[in-house]
């Protein structure tokens, strides 16, 4: 079985003296050049990219910009950036395509609201609706066609139109997009056939959310919590959650809408939940129980067991060995895990941004490919997400220069600044990690990252309270070079997101990312596609012997990856790093001043979230 | 050698006991602030008082154990809120909604117990409002003023280090001495007029033996109309001016807090003296773009020509006063013609019209729909002064006292460090003229005192010296002449010479684009916090998010620096270029660093909710650094609301000078343009690109503003500008770039 698909030739490479990724959805030319700016927003993870006839040459999130976690304005500063990038104005733009139809969905808000529907909930609903529209004119100028794409339609086309598969089978599963919230599709030549969906109130993603919610973790959150804390616990309310949540015929299942609350967007269960619990949900900040472990345990083996029936039942139904997820379940890497172990595709594919950021890509995707009218040359996979804004070492220099902090200039001394930053991590040095565009999606993968060594047992705990100030039991990743995945892992392909776990082999001694199931949600790194990070793994490797670093993504709990180097020294400033390397600059912690940290580390207190020391008994 | 005087030492006692009883999250405050303030004066400081307190009966342990004491006590507290549903809830909350405490503003007390002091417990986002008293101790043997105002009491940007209660105290210890009167501080900056209502009724329980009520100025703000009659009356198409009804607001509004303060006065038997506040007249200048918001489109057109000429006019004030009537004649509604006209009338021996233009002027900036710096109109001082006379309620004139004192000149920056913010010599005036009318009242015989040079340097020099820096700061804010900026930055360098030094390094962190909290210089200025606090503020700029230097407040600063020191004037303007000179690359002059929007609020923080800069202005306004005498490329990409104007045409002009007009149209279109080297200066060059007249009809106007009101009735916010206009011009794109490389010959 291997995870993605192998035929990397397809890729294109950075241009000479570049480092811009770019991805060819379609390659065919007009007279002049096509722009499809792609655009999710009003909803969480607001985001926006940019299709140049057919290839991708910017994305970002609007957090990464404004500074708040999971933005849910309409993107315009995430646009702006792409604009910029590609040297381009709006006015250049051809289309928008817009990751949902909110005409659509103002119909499903309606029928939510049907047992409650009086006149200002109507034109509440008809004002959402109109606002996407209003604001794509409003807020980011675009005065051209706008083109809505089915929600699911977006998220089947982001993982599909750059996987460079040329056929597959897609599953796509969220809360809700309209009206669906499970799409099983099949993916040829650049489009995408639906094959049936599966429609509200039936949605893994809204059981998932009122778990994390009942779990006193925040929705749209907290969910990775939820995935982290399950295998603390044992199945015991498995059951009790198949009440809730069961297969039906075909693709279908069925959600018990007794339990869960269509209408409350932060508290998604009833009353009726906590009777077939019989414990209260638990408050935000409270201790976390063994009942809490076992809810969390059991909710993700029933969404496990669906996903992998249902991904069955997708491979019987479409003739393809290979299988694209995308949706906001699909970030469920154990459940990903479990799909490509237990079910029957050969490939799989989650883009890198799988949630409803990333559905901006597979909107531009389709529309450009409506535009053109399909055909052209294959689409080649999109083999890096690093999509966002980059900053040369020059600028760097000029920033350091205007500052006190004082900084080590490896400019044109690569090799050096490898073998400095390989010894720090040796030495168990905790270090934050910003080279070449930000990472478009929730991952870190080796652009805004924070690195350390694995084999240290106690750099979990020292990462999650004194660096990212967050729960204790939150795992962390490794980062491996390709060629020695297998000598580590469980894992004889690829995943170069993230996007899906695996067994950490027996006597691998990577304590510090290897979850308490035995497993780590791991990333290859390819040496063609993150050179400089590859390099740094091979140089860690030469003093330790192992070609694997924990790789977490640069930022503190509640905050956004890092953006800018100002945002990365902030970070830096606040968090308990021992080093910043940006770009080609070596910032040491006593290179900055008290005054220095008297300024930076003004802001609002982050401090780590209480959990009971019970959970970690199993560390 | 603090004296131990029994009677302070009794009540630091209580003081302390109740403290930790009240708040003890206050009083470990204190604790650790007294650290920071050991030495200063021993009335004024809480921690003082328990210094004394643990001089006569507490040694030095147990002062620590009080500490400790009152951090268990919070900790409890802490733990026993916590185990309720609110884990965040605070006992100061706690105080604040329960019915067993007793309040007068920020200052609580135990309800019942009369022996206690009340005690400074401010929230978060009010604590720097309110006046510094830290508590108020049962009334003793002494009479007892309470003072009660807005930020003009609170001795704005010289707070807390001089500001009128200090003034009032030092006046009435050196007329009846220290041990006869105490002053009450009771001012907040920004209080409003419901807040000043309120706090009047709670304060009787403090058993004042007088007030001084210094406010009015905040009013306008407070006091919005009514949306719903504004409507009305502009559907029955009144005049703007009866439309806003402003007048009758007014006079309702004095009516009813001066009757007020008779009933208390009549209830408490206590004089209350009324200082209306005076506005810098001669140096004060209304932004030039506030207008009728019903102005027509061709009159419209006409004010934005005259405007224009009076620009160019700008030095030759008789010129200006010329275009300044026609302006007027055109709209009443122009603050800033009247302003101008006023300085034209205002000769060597003052004048009477003169006065009544600026009166005329602050009475415009009062209907204006939105709100404009506070200001206490004229209409407000004469039915003050009318509501006052007939209730028996004292007055001090301050518009009638600054003139006197300015021997029949206009008030200016002599008095105002701002519209309406007093300077020191302003403050003494204000307060020596309010210890004359309680002297008088009380029928004390001392002599009244005035204002002399000996009493002013009682004010530190360094303080003098920070409060024109905040003053440089506020007035480039504000947009006020470039003239007035410098002379601020010119007195705070006089008044302490290390203020070259700091303001160099102020305009460096200001203008480098690295973010201020990471500023090499931010951090030298953190070092001289201690002896002026206001860079102390420098920590609480962590964020690092878009950057706005003031280049108005540069420039000053660069000039004020220039007469002392020419390198270092250099050394910025050298930062300035090198920060934000135009290359060979594109510099986005849209970015927040270069559109000038501060000056027109209408456009504040465009950025934040749009990716286009939509202006409501008929002028755009930007700053380009050029390095050099060079041509310019500008690259616009922009659209006007309607594309029917055929006939106009967008005029981009750099420092005055029109450089092209372009055709524009209702869809985004790009136009380059290039600016010819002559017309570039070495360092800061001001372009503004002025947009057409949009054709927004009688009709479309009258709805226009309409709708704005139905706007801020629907959002219950505070009405912006922006929103009472049409719009002129939009803006996707704007970057400058080096033409070619310079000509050496030229």
């Amino acid at each position: 079985v291997c995870y993605v698909p192998g035929h990397s030739g397809a890729l294109l490479r950075p241009g000479a003296g570049t480092r811009s990724t770019s991805v060819v959805i379609n390659s065919q030319k007009k007279g002049r050049e096509m722009l499809v700016m792609g655009v999710s927003g009003l909803s969480h993870d607001a985001a926006a990219c940019l299709l140049r006839d057919g290839v991708l040459v910017a994305a970002a999130e609007e957090e990464r910009f404004s500074r708040k976690k999971h933005d849910p304005s309409m993107p315009k500063r995430a646009a702006q950036y792409c604009l910029r990038h590609a040297g381009v104005t709006m006015k250049d733009v051809d289309r928008i395509a817009y990751s949902e139809v909110p005409e659509k969905k103002m119909a499903r808000r309606l029928w939510t609201l049907l047992p409650n529907l009086n006149e200002e909930a109507c034109v509440r609903a008809c004002s959402k609706a109109r606002r996407a529209r209003e604001e794509i004119r409003t807020v980011l100028g675009y005065e051209g066609e706008i083109e809505c794409v089915d929600h699911h339609l977006a998220h089947a086309a982001s993982a599909f139109c750059y996987s460079g598969f040329d056929e597959a089978a897609i599953m796509t599963i969220d809360g809700v997009g309209e009206w669906v919230t499970t799409s099983y599709s099949s993916g040829c030549d650049g489009s995408v056939s639906t094959i049936e969906e599966v429609h509200l109130p039936h949605s893994i993603g809204l059981f998932y959310s009122a778990i994390t919610s009942y779990l006193g973790f925040e929705v749209n959150d907290g969910e990775y919590k939820v995935m982290g804390l399950a295998p603390y616990g044992a199945p015991k309310l498995k059951q009790k959650m198949e009440a809730v949540l069961h297969s039906g015929r075909g693709g279908q299942f069925v959600l018990d809408t007794r339990f869960i609350d269509l209408e409350n967007e932060e508290r998604c269960f009833t009353e009726e939940l906590i009777d077939l619990l019989g414990f209260r949900p638990r408050m935000r900040g409270e201790e976390i129980c063994d009942c809490h472990k076992h809810l969390a345990r059991s909710a993700q083996e029933v969404v496990e067991d669906l996903l992998i029936e249902k991904s069955q039942y997708l491979f019987n139904s479409v003739n393809s060995s290979n299988l694209c997820l995308a949706g906001g379940v699909a970030m469920n890497c154990v459940a990903n895990g479990k799909i490509l172990r237990n079910g029957r595709f050969r490939r799989m594919y989650v883009p890198a941004a799988a949630g409803d950021q990333g559905a901006c890509l597979g909107a531009a995707a389709v529309v450009h490919h409506r535009l053109t009218g399909g055909g052209g040359p294959k689409q080649s996979q999109l083999a890096d997400s690093a999509l966002g804004p980059e900053y040369s070492s020059d600028e760097i220099g000029q920033f350091i220069a205007a500052t006190s902090v004082r900084a080590e200039d490896f400019r044109g001394k690569e090799d050096q600044l490898i073998e400095t930053v390989a010894q720090m991590l040796a030495n168990g040095e905790v270090i934050g990690w910003f080279h070449g565009r930000m990472e478009f999606g929730p991952r870190a993968l080796g652009n805004r990252s924070i690195l350390a060594d694995p084999r240290d047992a106690r750099m979990q705990e020292r990462i999650n309270e004194a660096v990212k100030k967050r729960e204790r039991f939150r795992p962390f990743a490794p980062a491996v070079l390709e060629g020695a995945l297998t000598k580590y892992f469980e894992m004889d392909g690829p995943s170069p997101f993230m996007t899906v776990t695996c067994a950490v082999k027996t006597g691998a001694n990577l304590p510090s990312v290897t979850h308490v199931d035995g497993s780590a949600r791991l990333q290859t790194v390819d040496e063609k596609v993150k050179p400089r990070f590859a390099r740094l793994l091979k140089a860690f490797e030469a003093k330790t012997g192992y070609p694997v670093l924990l790789n977490t993504s640069f930022n503190m709990n509640n905050e956004p990856i890092v953006n800018s180097p100002a945002d990365a020294l902030r970070c830096f400033t606040r968090a308990g790093l021992d080093a910043l390397i940006l770009e080609d600059w070596i910032i040491k912690r006593d290179g900055l001043s008290a005054a220095w940290r008297t300024l930076c580390a003004a802001g609002p207190e982050i401090s780590t979230p209480v959990v009971s020391d019970s959970v970690y008994a199993s560390l | 050698m603090i004296p131990l005087n029994p009677e302070i030492l009794n009540r630091a006692e209580t003081f302390a006991a109740q403290l930790i009883r009240v708040s003890p999250g206050r009083f470990r405050q204190l604790l650790s602030r007294g650290n920071r303030e050991e030495g200063s004066d021993p009335l004024s400081s809480a921690w003082s008082a328990l210094r004394l307190a643990s001089r006569r009966s507490l040694p030095d342990n147990q002062i620590k154990d009080l500490g400790r004491e009152a951090d268990a006590v919070d900790q409890t507290n802490r733990n026993s809120m916590s185990r309720h549903s609110n884990a965040s809830a605070s006992r100061e909350t706690d105080l604040a909604t329960s019915n067993a405490v007793q309040k007068v503003g920020v200052w609580w007390r135990d309800k019942g117990d009369d022996t206690a002091p009340f005690v400074r417990n401010a929230a978060p986002g009010e604590e720097e409002l309110w006046a510094r008293t830290e508590y108020i101790t049962p009334k003793g043997a002494k009479r007892r003023v309470v003072l009660i105002g807005e930020s003009v009491a609170r001795g704005f940007m010289y707070d807390s280090e001089f500001n009128c209660a200090m003034a009032l105290t030092e006046l009435m210890r050196s007329a009846v001495g220290s041990n006869e009167v105490e002053i009450v501080d009771l001012a907040k900056s920004g209080m409003d007029y419901g807040e000043l209502r309120r706090i009047l009724s709670e304060s009787e329980v403090l058993c004042p033996d007088a007030y001084v009520v210094f406010a009015g100025n905040n009013w306008q703000m407070s006091l919005r109309p009514d949306c719903e009659a504004v409507i009305e009356k502009l559907r029955h198409r009144d005049s703007w001016e009866d439309a806003a009804n402003s007048r009758e607001r007014t006079d309702n509004a004095v009516k009813s807090v001066v009757e007020q303060l008779r009933e208390i006065s009549e209830r408490l038997c206590v004089p209350i003296i009324f200082v209306i506040p005076g506005f810098n007249s001669k140096d004060w200048m209304s932004y030039r773009g506030w207008r009728d918001p019903l102005l027509s489109g061709v009159r419209s057109k006409e004010w934005r020509r005259l405007r224009s000429l009076n620009d160019q006019a700008q030095g030759h004030v008789p010129r200006q006063a010329v275009i300044a009537e026609a302006i007027a004649a055109l709209n009443g509604g122009v603050p800033f013609a009247l302003e101008t006209m006023a300085l034209a009338a205002n000769g060597p021996e003052g004048s009477a019209l003169a006065e009544r233009l600026i009166d005329e002027a602050g009475e415009m900036c009062t209907r204006l729909p939105f709100p404009t710096p506070a200001r206490c109109s004229a209409r407000c001082r004469s039915s003050l002064r009318e509501a006052c006379k007939r209730n028996a309620i004292i007055v001090v004139d301050m518009a009638r006292e600054c003139t006197a004192y300015m021997s029949g000149q206009l008030p200016d920056r002599r008095l105002f460090l701002d519209f309406c913010h007093l300077t020191a010599d302003g403050i003494w005036l204000a307060m020596a003229c309010t210890v004359k009318r309680l002297l008088e009242t009380w029928q004390l015989p001392q002599p009244s005192p005035v204002v002399t040079n000996e009493l002013v340097n009682k004010v530190a020099p360094r303080v003098h010296s920070q409060a024109h820096f905040k003053a440089a700061i506020v007035n480039a804010d504000r947009d006020q002449p470039l003239e007035i900026v410098k002379y601020h930055c010119l007195e705070a360098i006089r008044h302490s010479p290390d203020m070259l030094e700091l303001l160099t390094l102020f305009a460096e962190s200001h203008s480098r684009k690295v973010p201020i909290s990471m500023c090499r210089s931010s951090e030298v200025l953190l070092a001289h916090a201690e002896k002026f606090p206001v860079f102390s503020k420098l920590r609480e700029s962590g964020g690092i998010g878009d950057k706005r230097p003031n280049f108005l407040l540069i420039e000053g600063i660069s000039r004020a620096v220039a007469e002392f020191d020419g390198e270092r004037a250099t050394q910025i303007d050298n930062i300035v270029r090198a920060e934000h000179g135009i290359s060979d690359a594109e510099t986005d002059l849209l970015r927040s660093d270069y559109c000038d929007v501060i000056a027109a609020r209408s456009d504040w923080a465009w950025w934040e909710h749009s990716s286009f800069l939509s202006t409501r202005e008929p002028d755009s306004r930007f700053y380009l650094v050029c390095c050099e005498s060079c041509e310019v490329k500008l690259r616009l990409v922009c659209r006007v609301p309607n594309d029917t104007i055929e006939a106009e045409a967008l005029a981009v002009e750099i420092n005055g000078r029109e450089v092209q007009r372009v055709k524009v149209t209702k869809r985004w279109a790009q136009y380059q343009i290039t600016i010819p080297g002559e017309f570039v200066i070495p360092g800061i060059n001001k372009m503004t690109l002025q947009w057409p007249e949009p054709l927004v009809g009688e009709q479309g106007k009258w709805d226009g503003v309409v709708a704005a009101y139905q706007q801020v009735m629907a959002e219950d916010s505070a009405p912006t500008p922006s929103i009472f206009y049409p719009v002129y011009g939009e803006l996707l794109k704007l970057c400058a770039s080096r033409c070619i490389t310079p000509n050496p010959m030229r």
